[in-house]
């Protein structure tokens, strides 16, 4: 028998979990409970055994997290929710119907131009695979150095996300897109001058319809200068921009932007998949260059975590609406479509751009070539690889040149392994992937895509395409 | 010299070009026939004086960073987006979102001004001398504003720095994470200056200031009120 001291019980219910219910008492407990409740971290002072019965544990610790804390609970990365995704087609590879290109010997085109509707000059980069948005604050200085140089030895662009543009991430990108967000933290005609292409924010896939997040433990001294913030806050950014309330004023704001970068610089928008088919009408109505779409499994610095699971529409969706509005208008030729979240190798790519996408973005992957693990916790600044923290001891960690290197070979991989899947379905230009090389092997799939059920032409729901 | 220029057949784009290669050498501009159209002096930087015979539409002045620009008219929502250096005078009333994310500069209405005035502004000072609508200052990260009139509910939303002057009792109510203090002794002083510059016959006595609260701010997503009872139809 084991008699529990509550003045000194931390309520880890670790005991609970260990002992069988008769070798332990809890005198005074529940009179405990008050003053214990600063000092709980475990699931209340008469515990519970965490066995299951149709809750998953996950599910329990946070009920429990809740009921000690009162908040909603936030953490980083994208939704760990089973949804489907890319995997969930196959292709179609040439044979006697179509012959393949020589995989190794014959060569293939990658260079990708986007935004060429209206701006003079059009972001052209050497692979359809950019790098996603990830703001200074979220990731580490060293971290955005990386990310600039890796992406500039392989001919793409990267974007500077909400927190600012770092002079050496100029300095090191081969072509940097620059964010106009809602809060416009580190923004200013500068950045538009410097930026190759611009890209206004309307969200992100991770969280769609929420704004930004950045922790206080990432809200250091320097990084809130380079914000004009006041250090150690916890950042909920700007809900909307303060100069666009609606469709009609980002028309004229649109024009606006064009004068400053007269007209040369392609003008792109994001939103997070949602509602995309009306959101990519609009934004092709009032005039952007190119759009990019951030699929639910997208990630982020720091989030709800009922947002991250539960705001939004899978990538593998959200491209065919986005493809199916641009073709409904008429514009799938002019307009770009950039997609991201949750892409992951070139196989993601191939099928992202066999669905209509023009180029696709890398953020969690270009993390994880760096030397992430996607612990879901880089919201606490403890990454112990000096990417997601501001904390110097922990930043030194990461060896800039090296982890530039590995940023720049998974690229190089990636777009390798799309060539390889490309020529193999008959195409000398990866651009030229169509939705008729594809099928579905689940049913989700078909009916999500309209892309035709493995083994079959047929499809239910909405058709998609060069069939029905 | 003063340049007389009619925007009747000329474009906004072509209207700005304009004004930048005037804004090299100084001097005076007049607009006439602006006919409450959009992105006028947007981009341009330097010494220029322009004046605007009529209203302007929407973004009127947007990163603009020098000119000392009038209105005889109205302005229209968003004037002075992101504006880095110069002034915006306004004759008569602004639209709402004036002055978002603001850098620097001073915008100054003689009438009122709508819905979120310094929305995200970031320095400069903005001045209204009729009255504001709701969430003036909302998520400001500096700069000043000014106001001589009544303020709508939420003024000073979650703002991060800055500060806010208004008249006693001017204010329907403020919006969370500020607090309301008197006037330091240098911001007095300012003031008066301010108030002196442009002939407003008042006294910094008259004014108290909003301020960010120290600290963390709060967030509101559920709020039970206990004491709520059903309201008797």
């Amino acid at each position: 028998m084991v008699i529990c001291d509550a003045s000194a019980c931390t309520d880890c219910a670790k005991c609970i979990k260990v002992c069988p219910p008769n070798a332990l008492r809890f005198p005074g407990a529940v009179e405990a409970a008050p003053h214990m409740l600063a000092a709980s971290n475990g699931s209340g002072p008469s515990g519970a055994r965490l066995t299951g019965g149709g809750w998953a544990s996950a599910t329990v610790r946070e009920i429990q997290e809740k009921a000690r804390t009162g908040k909603h609970i936030v953490r980083g990365c994208g939704t760990t929710r089973r949804l489907p995704t890319l995997d969930d087609l196959v292709l179609l590879p040439a044979g006697l119907s179509r012959m393949p290109v020589d995989t190794y010997r014959e060569a293939a085109v990658t260079r990708t131009v986007l935004g060429a509707r209206f701006a003079s000059r059009p972001l052209v980069i050497e692979t359809p695979i950019m790098v996603a948005p990830m703001s200074y604050g979220a990731i580490s200085r060293e971290a955005k150095l990386a990310l600039a140089m890796g992406s500039a030895r392989v001919g793409t662009a990267m974007n500077n996300g909400e927190g600012g543009l770092l002079p050496e991430e100029v300095e090191h990108s081969y072509r940097q897109i620059v964010q106009v967000c809602p809060s416009r933290f580190g923004f200013s005609l500068r950045n538009l001058e410097l930026a190759d292409a611009v890209e206004i924010v309307f969200g992100i896939g991770a969280k769609p319809g929420l704004s930004g997040h950045l922790m206080a433990e990432k809200m250091t001294a320097e990084i809130a200068a380079f914000r004009g913030l006041p250090p150690g806050i916890d950042l909920a950014s700007h809900p909307r921009h303060g100069d666009i309330f609606g469709a009609d004023d980002l028309m004229v704001k649109l024009q606006e932007l064009r004068q400053i970068t007269r007209g040369a610089k392609p003008i792109f928008l994001k939103v997070g998949a949602g509602r995309v088919y009306e959101d990519v009408k609009i934004a092709a109505k009032v005039g952007v260059d190119g759009i990019t779409i951030d699929g639910m499994q997208g990630g982020t610095g720091a989030g709800p975590v009922i947002a991250i699971d539960h705001l939004g529409m899978p990538t593998l969706a959200a491209i065919v609406q986005a493809t199916r509005a641009l073709e409904d208008m008429g514009l799938k030729d002019e307009v770009s479509l950039m997609v991201s979240g949750g892409i992951r190798d070139g196989a993601d790519v191939a099928k992202a751009l066999a669905l209509g996408a023009d180029a696709v973005l890398i953020g969690t992957g270009a993390m994880v070539a760096m030397g992430c693990t996607v612990c879901l916790e880089c919201h606490k600044g403890e990454c112990e690889f000096g990417i997601g923290t501001q904390k110097p001891e922990l930043r030194e960690r990461l060896n800039v040149k090296l982890a530039a290197h590995r940023v720049a070979n998974y690229f190089t991989a990636m777009t390798n392994e799309l060539v390889i899947l490309a020529k193999a379905c008959g195409k000398r230009d990866v651009h030229n992937l169509e939705r008729e090389d594809l099928r579905a092997v689940s049913l989700e799939a078909c009916a999500m895509t309209g892309v035709p059920f493995l083994g079959t032409d047929y499809t239910f729901t909405q058709p998609f395409g060069f069939f029905g | 010299m003063v340049e007389e220029l009619d925007l009747e057949g000329l474009s906004e784009a072509a209207l700005n070009e304009r004004l930048q290669a005037l804004a090299g050498r100084g001097g005076q501009v007049v607009l006439h026939n602006t006919r409450a159209r959009h992105n006028l002096v947007v981009n341009v930087s330097g010494e220029l004086d322009v004046a605007i015979q009529g209203s302007a539409g929407f973004y009127c002045c947007g990163f603009m960073n020098g000119p000392r620009v009038t209105v005889t008219g109205n302005v229209g929502w968003y004037a002075a987006d992101n504006m880095l250096g110069g002034s915006l005078t306004v004759g008569n009333n602004a639209g709402s979102n004036l002055a978002p994310s603001m850098i620097g500069g001073l915008v100054l209405v003689h009438g009122s001004a709508g819905s979120r005035v310094g929305y995200g502004l970031k320095g400069g000072t903005v001045v209204v001398i009729g009255n504001v609508g709701m969430l003036t200052g909302q998520q400001m990260l500096g700069g000043r504003i000014v106001l001589l009139g009544a303020a709508g509910p939420g003024t000073g939303e979650s703002m991060y720095g800055g500060a806010i002057f208004y008249r006693h009792g001017a204010l329907a109510a403020s919006g969370t994470n500020n607090r309301a203090r008197g006037l330091e002794p240098d911001e007095t002083g300012w003031l008066a200056a301010l108030l002196a510059e442009h002939n407003l016959p008042l006294n910094p006595d008259e004014f108290e200031c909003l301020a960010p609260t120290p600290g963390k701010q709060k967030y509101h997503l559920f709020k039970p009120r206990l004491d709520a009872r059903e309201k008797a139809v």
